[in-house]
């Protein structure tokens, strides 16, 4: 497993990258944001330690720029922000686990063998089908940059379906999973949501699988 | 005199509207009650005054009558009058009376063998009330008389006791009135420093809401003006706040970065003590731990030159100090800040240059450190912000070679500690200027 760690404290760095070699990872080192991204678009790292405060490029840029680019490598942020907004702009970002500094080696470790477990299958921060984009961050749709006006429900429906990614979606399917248990209505409801959904975002924005399903359009 | 404690403690205790209408009241009514009592004075000297010219005048006439030689019987008095006359012989005896008054007995008795001429008030031998008399001598047929004019004073008296009534009827309802009016204008005035206060306290439950200002009146009153002021106060309160809170969480920050990579090097020796180099670890702890001093000293440095308790100032001289062998000059200060303030001036130059140049000046009454480096220079628009905390210039200098951006802080605050400024120009070396402008002892 190869990683890359980014850090401006070259003892941090230092000794961390001891410790990792030694617990059988390969470790590149980079001390600031713009030797971090050369690395990471040269070699596929299998994850990346990230500290946000960093010279020329922070660590904030790098993610963005990482995940803009395509590159799903798990990212781990190790930072002394503790913020709670720190915390949640890194994560929407499209990092994947932070930790605080000071952190123990050991919780360091278990939490790198989660990501690398994960591994790099696309998890885009922002959902895309078409013209329609999702950002669950934030809880806003757009149709071609355009801001769509969501109840919560239709917000949704649409999710589960942008999640699925194409493939087919039974109602029951969507029932269990967008709806409370003992909902009334049963499937109907979920063909009124999807309603007003094409409604929203035009006829082709959700298709009607034969056999009783659903699937995203676009 | 003072008021007895208990008094104004009990007038104290009283709501501002209460002492508010109390004060202005009380002083109409006193004031209304003085009127009353003059204005019944004066209308009832007025309306003896009067009473007593008639009487005079009356007893003119009847002495000019009785010396010209005639006595008629009645006497004359003027139509429409109630004046009584009688004229009497040494004796006493009633020689002739006005139609009103006896034929046969005296008016007032004891009149005769007093001096005449004067006005007294008497008790009359019959008839009711009193009276006021006037006696006048007079010679009728070589014979003394005395003629004596009498006034009732019953209608006078009951003028006087109607004035009274009414007044005592009006003043009252007038200081109520007064009373009403002034809670009502009082309340009304003072509606708006309740809602200051109905505002201030719900600012000081929240804690600190961003922004939370008290409700200035419409009205440019005192109550809107002192809102505003409080406000003006609130919001540099506020902003004081969150510049600390900044602070306080910058700090936490550049604190916990040797803290981390002291765990770091720890929890890796601790997982692989076969890999520990000693004396490696021990070098790099020890960089950390200087960080971390460095660190901790100047936030107390900082702390104590907010709370304005610099060391006992002494005369320092700023040459020997900085080491350029120059004539003395001498300012009045804290030897450990000023060599601190110097330091932090040449590790800064010293960063981004080769050549540092240290001098020292006298500029009138000012000790003038200058400090040149042939650096980059600092762009003009940054030449303010340098001085604020936890600012590091070059994003691309790493912290370790960067320091933690409290240096050219604790240059201001130690300067300002002394009354001088710091200021950030070019030099002629090509780099970077700073100078620092002490008060100079003579």
């Amino acid at each position: 497993m190869r990683l890359l760690l980014v850090d401006d404290e070259p003892r941090l760095t230092a000794a961390l990258a001891r410790g990792l070699v030694a617990d059988g990872f390969t470790v590149d080192v980079a001390a600031d944001g713009a030797a971090a991204l050369e690395l990471a678009e040269s070699v596929e790292y299998d994850a990346l330690l990230l500290d946000l405060m960093m010279p020329v490029l922070s660590g904030y840029e790098v993610l963005r720029r990482l995940r803009h680019g395509g590159d799903w490598t798990p990212v781990l942020v190790l930072s002394a922000k503790d913020g709670e907004y720190d915390l949640a702009d890194a994560l929407d970002l499209g990092a994947d686990d932070y930790l605080v500094k000071p952190y123990s080696y050991v919780v360091l470790l278990a939490r790198l063998r989660v990501l690398v477990r994960r591994g790099r299958a696309p998890r885009p921060a922002l959902l895309a089908a078409g013209a329609v984009v999702l950002d669950p961050a934030s809880r806003t749709v757009t149709k071609a940059g355009k801001p769509v006006d969501l109840t919560p429900r239709e917000f949704g429906v649409l999710e589960y379906l942008m999640r699925r990614d194409g493939a087919a979606v039974s109602k029951s399917e969507l029932l269990e999973h967008v709806f409370d248990v003992g909902a009334d209505g049963g499937p109907n409801l979920v063909e009124v949501y999807v309603s007003y959904l094409r409604r929203k975002l035009g006829r082709e924005a959700v298709v009607t699988v034969r056999g009783g399903g659903y699937r995203i359009g676009g | 005199m003072r008021p007895p404690a208990a008094l104004t403690g009990w007038w104290f205790a009283r709501s501002l509207r209460t002492r508010l209408v109390v004060g202005s009241v009380v002083p109409l009514a006193a004031a209304l009650l003085v009127g009353t009592v003059a204005v019944v004075a004066v209308f009832a000297a007025g309306r003896m005054r009067q009473l007593d010219v008639q009487t005079a005048r009356e007893a003119d006439v009847l002495v000019q009558l009785v010396s010209s030689g005639q006595l008629p019987r009645p006497l004359p008095v003027p139509a429409g009058s109630t004046l009584l006359a009688q004229v009497l012989d040494r004796s006493g005896v009633v020689l002739a009376a006005s139609p009103a008054a006896s034929q046969a007995r005296p008016l007032v008795d004891g009149l005769v063998g007093r001096a005449p001429g004067t006005f007294t008030e008497e008790a009359p031998a019959y008839g009711d009330g009193p009276v006021r008399v006037r006696t006048a001598s007079s010679v009728v047929g070589g014979r003394p008389v005395l003629v004596v004019v009498a006034a009732p004073l019953a209608d006078v008296r009951r003028a006087i006791g109607a004035l009274r009534v009414v007044l005592l009827l009006v003043v009252p309802a007038l200081v109520l009135a007064a009373t009403l009016l002034a809670r009502l204008v009082i309340g009304s005035s003072l509606r708006p420093v309740e809602r200051l206060r109905e505002a201030a306290g719900r600012i000081a439950a929240s804690g600190e809401g961003p922004g939370q200002l008290l409700p200035v009146g419409e009205r440019d009153d005192e109550v809107s003006r002192l809102a505003g002021t409080l406000n003006d106060v609130l919001g540099r309160l506020q902003s004081a706040l969150r510049q600390q809170r900044a602070f306080v969480a910058d700090a936490a920050h550049e604190l916990r970065s040797p803290l981390a990579s002291m765990r770091v090097q720890l929890d890796v020796a601790r997982a692989h003590p076969d890999l520990v180099d000693g004396a490696q670890l021990v070098a790099d702890l020890d960089q950390e731990v200087d960080r971390l001093q460095e660190l901790v000293d100047d936030l107390l440095l900082l702390a104590r030159l907010d709370a304005r308790q610099p060391a006992p100032f002494r005369p320092v001289d700023l040459s020997a100090l900085a080491g350029t062998n120059g004539t003395p000059v001498r300012v009045l200060g804290d030897r450990a800040a000023l060599q601190r303030l110097l330091r932090n001036l040449t590790d800064n130059a010293g960063r981004y240059a080769a050549t540092v140049r240290v001098a020292v000046v006298t500029d009138g009454g000012a000790a003038v450190l200058t400090v040149d480096d042939d650096g980059p220079g600092i762009p003009s628009e940054d030449r303010e912000r340098i001085f604020d905390r936890w600012v590091r210039l070059d994003p691309g200098r790493s912290r370790p070679e960067g320091g933690a951006g409290l240096g050219l802080t604790l240059v201001r605050e130690i300067a300002a500690a002394h009354g001088g400024v710091v200021s950030a120009t070019d030099s002629p070396l090509g780099g970077a200027r700073l100078q620092v402008r002490l008060p100079r002892l003579p």
